[in-house]
């Protein structure tokens, strides 16, 4: 038996009103933790991926567009461009490499993506068996998609025509699984990687059923190309250049990423905001709560200060049911924020094949502890006065 | 041992008291009597500590108990001086065992639910153990009450009009039983009333 015993169960003894602040400190917390994890996510998914790229050429469009479907493999292309074209814009001394990108089908929705083996090196990516695709036809998945699909070496499939959907099966040509990529943690993961001439010879033969989906439909064409400059002068001179006088389209992913963020950043804030808002009104129900009991518990503080509790130790007593409401609805927070991550990660693992990683505290959530905290405390603190300013004497003789 | 000196309290509205000086003996016990409104409660919470006085000295055994400080009062009240008020009070969230457990908690002494019972069984209410408090009657309230005064084995009893709400069955059973209890623990009891009905049952007595 001790003062945290007498806490809890006099949190216990007024169920709905400790349920209400309970709730409202749960939904707050869980709110904001996951905006913060969300947040922390997609920004590491989106850095991780564009690391190494200083440019993306395409065709003409949304550049947005073009960086997220080239870069993050999650929309669909704006378009295609003559390799000719794109071989003569990187013919230049300030570029370091240029990797190659050709849509054109998918295998049960994941992309195979035609380009060359700079893109495997590009990620950092290393075989966990057989050997990358080296003749037409042959394919190499990341380990996601190779998971997903159970793909092995060895294995042969039919690819179905655009980035997505399964009704147009081209029957003509089987790709062949030459190896199987080890995970990264980066797009590479969930592609189907093969070269660039399987990508023109299975369409070639595909011409007369052609439809607007942009794909490498005739030899010589690509869908878009990572650029990697030598100096930030490239960043500075060649995409300009390329705009205004090529076909071509240059976009900047650190530029088109930073305005996606300030897109959702306002959403974001405005969201928090309210969190913010619902942790305050749960502070104030706690305080609402604590403070009617206290009317009925006069006595009872009275009587336990004649029992040897001394003011500081009711004060504490009074803090500490505030405390208890903080603590467990961080835990009750972080739990179901994380609950909530889960199911984002399932839904958008099925949609787009990214993957999140929920297990880690954020060291904002530190923060958010500290606010809870702060919040209980608050919300106490002028019960917990008036705990301790008991005129034992006069509220013994009133009862 | 308990004892008072020329102890002077006024509240701030004007009221002023002069009591006059008592002394009780381990194992002994004495009746304070008093009109309404001459400051029985008052005196009391003096005694108890709970109150400071204008001027004056409250004695437990060698322990002056106003040369204290707050906390220390407290924590001594806790451990030497139990107090039966006119209708008793509990910690409602807790069973009448861990109100027992609690009063030893508050006064810093190790908890033994060994004592709770044994101390439950002499006022017979082993079966009420693991009851909340406010489910037993009036009487029992009482006698549970006089067990917590009971628990730290302290030094003097204070009890504040025990028997007033109670009918005469009950006033007699429990002025019986605080009797045969502090005189069994050596404890000093004062009894601060008034119910006329207490009157003829303790021969010590002062009128204020």
């Amino acid at each position: 038996m001790n003062i945290v015993s007498v806490s809890w169960n006099n949190l216990r003894a007024r169920p709905m009103a400790s349920f209400l602040s309970l709730l409202l400190l749960t939904f707050g917390v869980s709110i904001i933790s996951l905006l913060l994890l969300l947040n922390s996510q997609l920004e590491d998914n989106f850095n991780k991926n564009v690391r190494g790229i200083d440019m993306v050429l395409g065709a003409k469009g949304s550049p947005l567009q073009l960086i997220l479907a080239s870069v993050y493999h999650i929309d669909n292309p704006t378009g295609n461009i003559p390799l000719a074209e794109v071989q003569k814009a990187m013919n230049n001394p300030l570029v370091e490499k240029w990797i190659p990108l050709a849509y054109g089908d998918n295998y049960k929705g994941y992309r195979i993506l035609g380009t060359d083996h700079q893109y495997v090196d590009h990620y950092g990516a290393s075989l966990a068996e057989g050997s990358l695709w080296k003749n037409n036809f042959e394919v190499t998945p990341g380990a996601l998609a190779a998971e997903r699909l159970g793909l092995k070496v060895g294995d042969e499939f039919l690819g179905a025509h655009g980035v997505v959907g399964e009704l147009d099966i081209h029957d003509s040509h089987a790709y062949k699984v030459s190896g199987i990529l080890q995970p990264t943690g980066t797009v590479i993961d969930q592609l189907i990687l093969t070269n660039i001439a399987s990508v023109w010879e299975i369409h070639e033969e595909h011409d007369e059923n052609a439809s607007n989906e942009p794909h490498t439909e005739e030899s010589g064409d690509i869908t878009a190309a990572l650029v990697k400059f030598r100096t930030p002068m490239g960043t500075m001179m060649i995409p300009r250049k390329i705009n205004q006088e090529t076909s071509l389209q240059a976009a900047l992913p650190a530029i088109e990423i930073n305005r996606l963020f300030s897109l959702f950043a306002a959403g974001i804030q405005t969201i928090r905001a309210i969190a913010l808002a619902i942790m305050v009104i749960s502070g104030i129900s706690v305080f609402v709560s604590l403070y009617s009991s206290l009317k009925d518990r006069k006595y009872e503080l009275a009587l336990m200060r004649t029992l040897g509790a001394s003011r500081w130790q009711l004060f504490a007593f009074v803090m500490q049911e505030g405390e208890i409401l903080a603590l467990l609805g961080f835990v009750l927070g972080i739990g179901i924020s994380r609950g909530g991550m889960l199911l984002f990660s399932l839904l958008v693992e099925s949609e787009y094949h990214y993957r999140f990683d929920i297990g880690h505290f954020l060291p904002e959530e530190n923060l958010l502890f500290g606010v809870t905290l702060l919040i209980g405390f608050f919300a106490a603190l002028i019960p917990g006065i008036q705990a301790f300013n008991t005129n034992i004497s006069e509220t013994l003789a009133d009862g | 041992m308990l004892s008072s000196q020329s102890l002077v309290f006024s509240y701030p509205e004007g009221q002023s008291f002069h009591f006059p000086d008592i002394l009780c003996e381990k194992g002994q016990s004495l009746l304070v009597l008093g009109e309404s409104g001459k400051g029985k409660t008052t005196f009391l919470h003096l005694l108890a500590g709970l109150l400071i006085p204008q001027s004056g000295e409250v004695r437990v055994g060698d322990t002056s108990i106003f040369s204290l400080k707050s906390g220390a009062r407290d924590t001594f009240r806790g451990r030497n001086i139990g107090i039966v008020f006119q209708r008793a009070h509990f910690i409602t969230a807790l069973s009448v065992r861990d109100n027992l457990l609690m009063a030893q908690y508050l006064a810093k002494k190790p908890q033994d639910p060994r004592v709770a019972e044994t101390l439950l069984n002499r006022l017979g209410l082993e079966h009420k153990s693991t009851a909340r408090p406010h489910r037993l009657s009036q009487g029992e309230q009482q006698r549970v009450a006089i067990a917590r005064a009971l628990i730290n084995h302290p030094a003097v009893i204070l009890a504040d009009e025990p028997t007033s709400a109670l009918d005469d069955r009950n006033s007699a059973a429990v002025a019986d039983l605080l009797e045969a209890q502090a005189s069994q623990a050596g404890a000093a009891l004062v009894i601060v009333t008034h119910d006329v009905r207490l009157k003829n049952r303790f021969p010590n007595q002062v009128i204020l």
